[in-house]
């Protein structure tokens, strides 16, 4: 058991360095949303359909990132946005619009909007003191609880539990690449949760396997 | 054994009635419509869409009067304006070349970031161009949308100096802090902008107030008044000329309009007043019956008004003044690019696909429950689709916006349930005194799930308060409903 357990933090330690260096090296995979795009607009007076503007932004951008939107609410105007776009393909999706729905768009008229990346600071930094202060209050709550138990290990395990488990995912979607984006928030959010109720349910396993050796045996009270 | 059976029976109507509400709804007619009068879910910009604003930093010049005093600038007077006034443009930008550096780009990012959270909006995504300084913001589409739109890129800055010189005394940088406070009387409610100066501004206001610009006595009523602007009324007064100052020699009774002009300039220049203007606009004209010793001043934004609309009004444009004094004064100026509603890129059929997939795994785990305890497996069942029912009821009428994140805490929420539910079908049935026991454990476990939740859901950030929110609901729900629907069918 002893033996698993090492094998079990050698595997995570490294998993958490080669994370460390694959970010340092290439950063993070952002979400379309996050990186930096570049964005056209195109409307006409009958509307048009997402689908159809979507096959062209496909035939025309290929494998490139990239999503189209509606603008506005009269269904008569689109956003085509995506992680490269030259003038060129700006001129052959003006093109395709025109040949679809039968209008005159002048290319001239559409520029293309670079819109630049969101720091993924900006984007975790509302989560720091948040998650800190719970940690902090569940941390006073474990050590009131669970004081019988060895307080040492209930915070250590409390503090490097959480903050390990986020260095784990993070880790895991920089080598992997997994975009990061509004998901990964949702699920490292989520992870943090996980984490705390498993230390509660360790702990109350301890607790109660302590109260049932006190029960046997009243003499000795010995600690975890 | 047929109370229990009866128990059992109007549990699963009472989690059949739920279902029916909550996946189908009720429907009303209303003239000549039928309409569903169950709440619908509210989305947050992540799934609903949301406005997205280019601010860039303009290119505009300044344009002045005929006495070469600054009016505005090309982006706020048009050509017929400027034309009619005989204004004349410069060829002076308002943003010189050496404040269009890169710091002050990422600093102008930090204020209106700072803005967006004085207007209570968290949800944003904001983003600078460190090339041209062009910042981008996305902020969810509602009421208030256009009012932060329109304020959020004022400059800010606060001035307080001569109002016929322009010397400037005090800036934003002697502003300690700005509130908004209102006071009720029987008149109504007056909503005060308070602005409280720190040392520096606090020891200059002192001096001020007590020095040029304290108001000048009324002596023997002769001087009563500027004759500067407003003072239309004649009145009737002794002569009692008594100034010492020997300047003021020619001072006289007021008498109506025909005074001569030289009485009317020399009072002018005598009483000199201070003039608080933000961004450019004149807030008040004023010299100081007494001297401020406190630094702060207090301004009433509009007389006082009893209806609520009236007052919440007024709160509002103070707030605004605050949310934009509190912040610090952008270092450049901008102007309103692009200002759109865009709708949600995630894709609706890919929302549908990804409920349906959950959906898929908790019919496959149910299905293992069922094969596993048979009977009270089945009613495990119906009691687990009975809480998912009440659940998103319970959401949709706490007013819970589902984001992405809400979507991730029903279903943590939905399997911590379910491993209640099997931890109970592992309890015979009859084992009062275990299922007790077991559930005090839960209960417990549960305690640091409520802490963050509670915590998150008071968090500014919307990401955070709509997790919390929906983690809050669901443990409160898991431990109220298994007590009394879940134990009731299968122990």
């Amino acid at each position: 058991m002893r033996t698993k357990n090492i094998i079990l933090y050698v595997i995570i330690c490294l998993i958490i360095i080669a994370g460390i260096a694959v970010w340092d090296s290439k950063g993070f995979n952002t979400e379309l949303q996050y990186s930096s795009r570049y964005q056209i607009q195109i409307s006409n007076k009958t509307g048009i359909e997402l689908s159809d503007m979507e096959q062209i932004a496909s035939e025309v951008l290929g494998n490139t990132r990239h999503f189209v939107q509606k603008v506005e609410l009269f269904g008569n105007a689109v956003s085509i946005v995506s992680e490269q776009m030259s003038e060129e393909q700006k001129n052959q999706i003006i093109d395709k619009f025109n040949e679809k729905y039968d209008e005159d768009v002048k290319s001239e008229n559409i520029n293309i909007l670079y819109i630049p990346f969101t720091r993924v600071k900006d984007v975790i930094e509302p989560f720091i003191i948040p998650g800190a202060l719970t940690l902090i209050i569940i941390l006073i709550y474990f050590l009131i609880v669970y004081r019988k138990l060895n307080w040492i290990k209930i915070m250590v395990k409390t503090i490097v539990y959480p903050v390990i488990a986020e260095l784990l995912l993070y880790s895991i979607m920089a080598i992997v690449r997994i975009p990061f984006g509004r998901l990964a928030i949702a699920l490292s959010i989520g992870l943090y949760l996980i984490i705390i109720l498993i230390l509660a349910n360790i702990f109350e396993k301890q607790r109660s396997k302590y109260v049932e050796e006190l029960k046997n045996n009243p003499d000795d009270r010995k600690e975890d | 054994m047929k109370g229990n059976k009866l128990k059992i029976a109007t549990n699963i109507l009472f989690i059949i009635m739920v279902c029916l509400i909550s996946f189908v709804g009720i429907y009303v007619q209303k003239g000549n419509l039928v309409e569903n009068v169950v709440d619908d879910y509210q989305l947050t910009k992540d799934l609903k869409g949301y406005r997205q604003i280019t601010y860039k930093v303009s290119d505009a010049t300044k344009v002045v009067d005929s006495d070469g005093k600054e009016v505005g600038n090309t982006d706020s007077l048009d050509d017929s304006t400027i034309e009619s006034n005989k204004y004349k443009k410069t060829e002076d930008k308002v943003n010189t070349d050496d404040v269009r550096t890169a710091e002050n780009f990422e600093l102008s990012k930090e204020i209106l970031k700072a803005r967006l959270q004085s207007f209570q909006v968290t949800d944003y995504n904001i983003s600078v161009n460190k090339q041209d300084g062009t910042i981008h913001i996305q902020i969810p589409e509602n009421d208030d949308t256009d009012r932060v739109v329109s304020n959020i890129d004022e400059i800010g800055n606060l001035e307080i100096k001569d109002s016929e010189d322009n010397t400037v005394y005090l800036t934003n940088a002697q502003v300690k802090e700005s509130k908004v406070l209102y006071n009720t009387t029987e008149e109504g409610t007056t909503v005060y902008l308070s602005i409280e100066f720190n040392k520096e501004g606090k020891e200059k206001l002192k001096e001020l107030t007590s020095g040029d610009y304290a108001t000048l006595p009324e002596e023997e009523e002769s001087t009563e008044g500027d004759a500067s602007d407003e003072n239309s009324t004649t009145e009737e007064n002794t002569e009692e000329n008594t100034e010492e100052n020997s300047e003021d020699n020619k001072e006289e009774e007021k008498d109506d309009s025909d005074n001569s002009s030289e009485d009317a300039s020399e009072e002018e220049e005598k009483q000199k007043e201070l003039q608080l203007s933000i961004s450019g606009n004149t807030l008040v004209t004023t010299s100081f019956e007494e001297p401020l010793e406190d630094g702060v001043i207090t301004l009433s934004m509009g007389s006082p008004v009893t209806e609520s609309k009236d007052v919440q009004s007024n709160i509002r444009g103070a707030t605004e003044v605050t949310a934009i004094l509190n912040s610090g004064n952008l270092p450049l100026k901008y102007s309103l690019g692009e200002n759109i509603y865009v709708s949600t890129d995630v894709k609706q059929d890919i929302v549908n696909k990804v409920i349906i997939g959950i959906i898929a795994i908790f019919a496959i785990l149910l299905l293992y429950a069922i094969i596993k305890y048979k009977s009270r497996g089945i009613l495990a069942a119906i009691s687990f689709v009975g809480f998912t029912a009440l659940y998103l009821l319970i959401l949709r009428y706490a007013n819970v916006p589902i984001s992405l994140e809400t979507i991730v805490a029903i279903v943590l929420v939905s399997i911590i349930n379910y491993i209640v539910i099997m931890k109970s079908l592992k309890i015979e049935r009859g084992q009062e005194k275990t299922y007790r026991k077991e559930y005090k454990g839960w209960a417990i476990k549960t305690i640091p799930m409520l802490i963050i939740s509670v915590v998150f859901s008071f968090a500014k950030w919307s990401v955070l308060s709509t997790f919390g929110m929906t983690v809050f609901w669901g443990v409160a729900l898991i431990l109220i409903y298994n007590i009394i629907c879940t134990r009731g069918m299968i122990n």
